[in-house]
C-alpha cells in the first residue's frame, strides 16, 4: 500500500531539491561571471596603466611582477611583457613575464589597435592575457606600434568559485534535508485531521446510531468530503432504520395471526361445538395460514430485494385478469365484505412479474381485511392514466389522516414510528413490500382519501401496447 | 362483570368477545382509541382490555386520557410488542398489567380475574 505521507515528503523535497539546485547553479554561473568580468577589468585597468609606464619611458621592473608561478597566485601580481610586431619580447616586469607564451589572435588585434583577450595555460596554470596596442619603439626603418600584454593567474578566481560551489551543494544538500524534515512534518499534520475524521467514522461505525461526523467540518477543504461522508451515514441510518423496524414488524406481525388462532382454537376446545362451529373455526385458521403464508412471501421478496437479487420476470399481463384472481386469492377473508371489482376499460396491460404483482394486489386487500371491520365497502379498480395503468384499491373504513397521505409509501415513513397510529400494526412490512414491487416495475404508490370515506391506494405502472407483439398475454393464475 | 375490549384486529376481537361472553362476562366492544375513550368515559366497567396498537389513538394514549380523567378502571394491556421501551410506556401510561400476544385465554383470564375489585389474587 502507498503512503501518502510518503509520497507528499518526497516530492516536497524533490521539488525543493530542484528548485535549490537550479538557484544554486544561477548563483554560481552569475558569481563566476562577475569574478572574470571583474578579472577582465582588472587587467585593463593594469594594461592602461602600464602603457603609461612604457610610454613614460619608465622601467617596467619598477613594477615588480611575481618571481614564480605559485607568487602569480599568492602575491595577485600581474606579468607584464611588451612586444614588437613580430611578438618578440622587448621588455618585461620580470623574467617569469619574459616567459609567458604569446597568443596570436589577441597579438593580431593589439596591432590593429583593439584590445585582445586570451587564456592560455602555462606551467600547469591559466593565465588570463590582455594585449593592447603600446607606444611606438624603435628609429627608422625598424619602427614600430609595441604591443603591451597584461596577464594575470585565473587560480585566485577558480578556487574562489570553487569554493562557492561547495557552498552552494552544502547549502543545497541541507537545505534539501531540512525541507525533508518540513515536508514530513507538513504532511503528517495535513493528513491528521483525515485520521481524525477515519476515528470518528469508526466510533460511529460501532455505536451506531444516527450520527454524524463533526470532526474538522469548518474546514474548507474537507467539507465536501465530510459532506458526502455524512450524507452516506444518513443514507445507511434510514436503510438501517427501515430494515430494523420492517423486522421488529415482522416479529409483531407475525403474532397477531398466530394470536388469532390460538385464541380461536384455544376457545373452541374449551368446550363441545356444533359442526358448523368447527368448520368456521377450520376456515378461520385456514386464512391465518393463507395470512402467515403472505408474510413468508413478503419476506422471501424483501430479503432478496434488499440483497439487490430480485429478479424480475416480466410478462404482459392483462390487468382484469390480475386484479380477479387477486380477489379470489384474498376471497374468504374478504367473505365478510362488501366487494367491488370496477369495470376495466378495455385493453388495460402491462409488462410486469404476475407472482409479484400478485403479492402487491394481495397485500393491499389484505390490510383492508386485517384494519377495517367486516361489513366494509371494498373497491377494486383499473384505469388508464395517460402512459400509466393504474389499480386502485379502496374502502370506507377508518382512512388515514391527511397529513399523512402524502408521504404514506416513502422510505422516511417507513421508518417512522408515527405512521403506526393510522394503522395499528404490522403494515411496515406490507408497505415496505408493495412500494418496492412498484419501483422495480418503474412504477409508484400514491395514497388519497377514497370516496367511500376511508383510504385509496394506487398502484401506478408503465402500460404495455394494447396489442401484443408476439405470443399473447399470460392469463394470471392458469 | 363487565369488561370492555378494544381490539382492532378482527379475529382476536373475535375470540375474545366469544371467551368472555362464554365466561360469562358481559362484553363490550371498540375497534379504535377514539371509540375506546367514549364507551370507557360512559362508565360501568369493572375492567378494560385494551389493545397497544390501535387506530386514531394508541394505547398508551387512551390510558394516559383515562387516567388524566381521574378513571381508575383497570387497564390490562394486550399487545404484540415487548419492547422495554413499550413496556415501560405503557405502565407510565397508567394500564395496570400487560400481557404479551400470543397468550393463552386461560393465563388472560387469570390476569383479568386478578385485576377485577374484590379478587382475592391481586396482579
Amino acid at each position: 500500500m502507498r503512503s501518502l505521507q510518503r509520497t507528499l515528503t518526497l516530492r516536497y523535497a524533490a521539488t525543493m531539491l530542484a528548485a535549490l539546485l537550479l538557484i544554486g547553479l544561477w548563483a554560481y554561473l552569475g558569481v563566476r561571471m562577475t569574478l572574470v568580468s571583474e578579472l577582465d577589468r582588472a587587467l585593463a585597468d593594469a594594461a592602461a596603466i602600464m602603457a603609461d609606464v612604457v610610454a613614460s619611458g619608465e622601467p617596467l621592473t619598477a613594477h615588480v611582477g611575481a618571481s614564480d608561478l605559485r607568487g602569480t597566485v599568492t602575491e595577485g601580481n600581474r606579468l607584464v611583457v611588451t612586444r614588437d610586431s613580430t611578438g618578440r619580447i622587448l621588455n618585461s616586469n620580470s623574467r617569469l613575464a619574459g616567459q609567458i607564451p604569446l597568443d596570436s589572435g589577441a597579438m593580431i588585434l593589439a596591432r590593429a589597435g583593439q584590445h585582445g583577450w586570451a587564456t592560455t595555460s602555462w606551467g600547469g596554470r591559466k593565465f588570463r592575457s590582455i594585449y593592447i596596442p603600446g607606444p611606438a619603439y624603435g628609429r627608422g626603418p625598424a619602427t614600430g606600434v609595441a604591443v603591451i600584454q597584461v596577464a594575470a593567474s585565473v587560480m585566485p578566481l577558480f578556487r574562489a568559485t570553487r569554493t562557492i560551489l561547495v557552498r552552494i551543494l552544502a547549502t543545497v544538500l541541507f537545505g534539501t534535508l531540512l525541507t525533508g524534515v518540513g515536508a514530513a512534518w507538513l504532511a503528517r499534520s495535513s493528513l491528521e485531521p483525515v485520521a481524525e475524521i477515519a476515528a470518528q467514522a469508526r466510533s460511529i461505525h460501532s455505536h451506531g446510531g444516527a450520527q454524524q461526523i463533526t470532526v474538522h467540518a469548518d474546514v474548507i477543504e474537507l467539507r465536501s468530503l465530510i459532506e458526502v461522508l455524512n450524507a452516506m451515514l444518513a443514507r445507511l441510518e434510514r436503510a438501517l432504520s427501515v430494515q430494523r423496524r420492517i423486522i421488529r414488524d415482522v416479529g409483531h406481525e407475525l403474532r397477531t395471526p398466530i394470536a388469532a388462532m390460538r385464541g380461536e382454537v384455544e376457545i373452541a376446545l374449551h368446550r363441545e361445538r356444533s359442526p358448523e362451529e368447527y368448520r368456521a373455526l377450520l376456515g378461520s385458521v385456514l386464512e391465518e395460514v393463507d395470512r402467515l403464508a403472505l408474510m413468508g412471501d413478503q419476506l422471501i421478496f424483501l430479503t432478496r430485494f434488499e440483497a439487490g437479487e430480485a429478479e424480475l420476470q416480466r410478462q404482459r399481463l392483462d390487468l382484469a385478469e390480475l386484479a380477479r384472481h387477486a380477489v379470489q386469492q384474498v376471497a374468504r377473508r374478504l367473505a365478510t365484505y362488501s366487494v367491488e371489482v370496477g369495470d376495466a376499460p378495455d385493453g388495460l396491460y402491462c409488462e410486469a412479474d404476475p407472482r409479484l404483482l400478485s403479492l402487491a394486489l394481495e397485500q393491499l386487500l389484505d390490510n383492508i381485511t386485517r384494519h377495517t371491520p367486516a361489513g366494509t365497502r371494498v373497491r377494486l379498480e383499473l384505469a388508464r392514466i395517460g402512459d400509466r395503468v393504474a389499480l386502485s384499491v379502496e374502502d370506507s373504513g377508518p382512512g388515514v389522516p391527511e397529513e399523512l397521505l402524502p408521504q404514506l409509501f416513502s422510505p422516511f415513513f417507513l421508518a417512522d414510528e408515527a405512521r403506526t397510529r393510522f394503522r395499528a400494526g404490522g403494515v411496515g412490512l406490507g408497505l415496505a413490500v408493495v412500494t418496492a414491487i412498484a419501483g422495480l416495475h418503474g412504477g409508484e404508490m400514491a395514497a388519497s382519501r377514497s370516496t367511500l370515506g376511508g383510504l385509496k391506494v394506487m398502484l401506478l405502472l408503465p402500460a404495455a401496447p394494447l396489442h401484443p407483439p408476439t405470443g399473447g398475454t399470460l392469463k394470471v393464475g392458469s | 362483570m363487565k369488561i370492555l375490549i378494544v381490539e382492532d384486529d378482527r379475529k382476536v376481537a373475535g375470540f375474545l368477545e366469544q371467551g368472555f361472553r362464554e365466561e360469562r362476562f358481559e362484553v363490550e366492544m371498540a375497534r379504535d382509541g377514539e371509540e375506546a375513550l367514549d364507551r370507557a368515559r360512559a362508565g360501568g366497567f369493572d375492567l378494560i382490555l385494551l389493545d397497544y396498537m390501535l387506530p386514531k389513538l394508541s394505547g398508551p394514549e387512551v390510558a394516559a386520557q383515562f387516567r388524566r380523567e381521574g378513571r381508575t378502571t383497570p387497564i390490562l394491556m394486550l399487545t404484540a410488542r415487548d419492547d422495554a421501551q413499550d413496556i415501560r410506556a405503557a405502565l407510565g401510561a397508567g394500564v395496570d398489567a400487560y400481557l404479551t400476544k400470543p397468550f393463552r385465554f386461560d393465563d388472560l383470564l387469570k390476569r383479568v380475574e386478578s385485576l377485577l375489585p374484590g379478587s382475592s389474587h391481586p396482579a
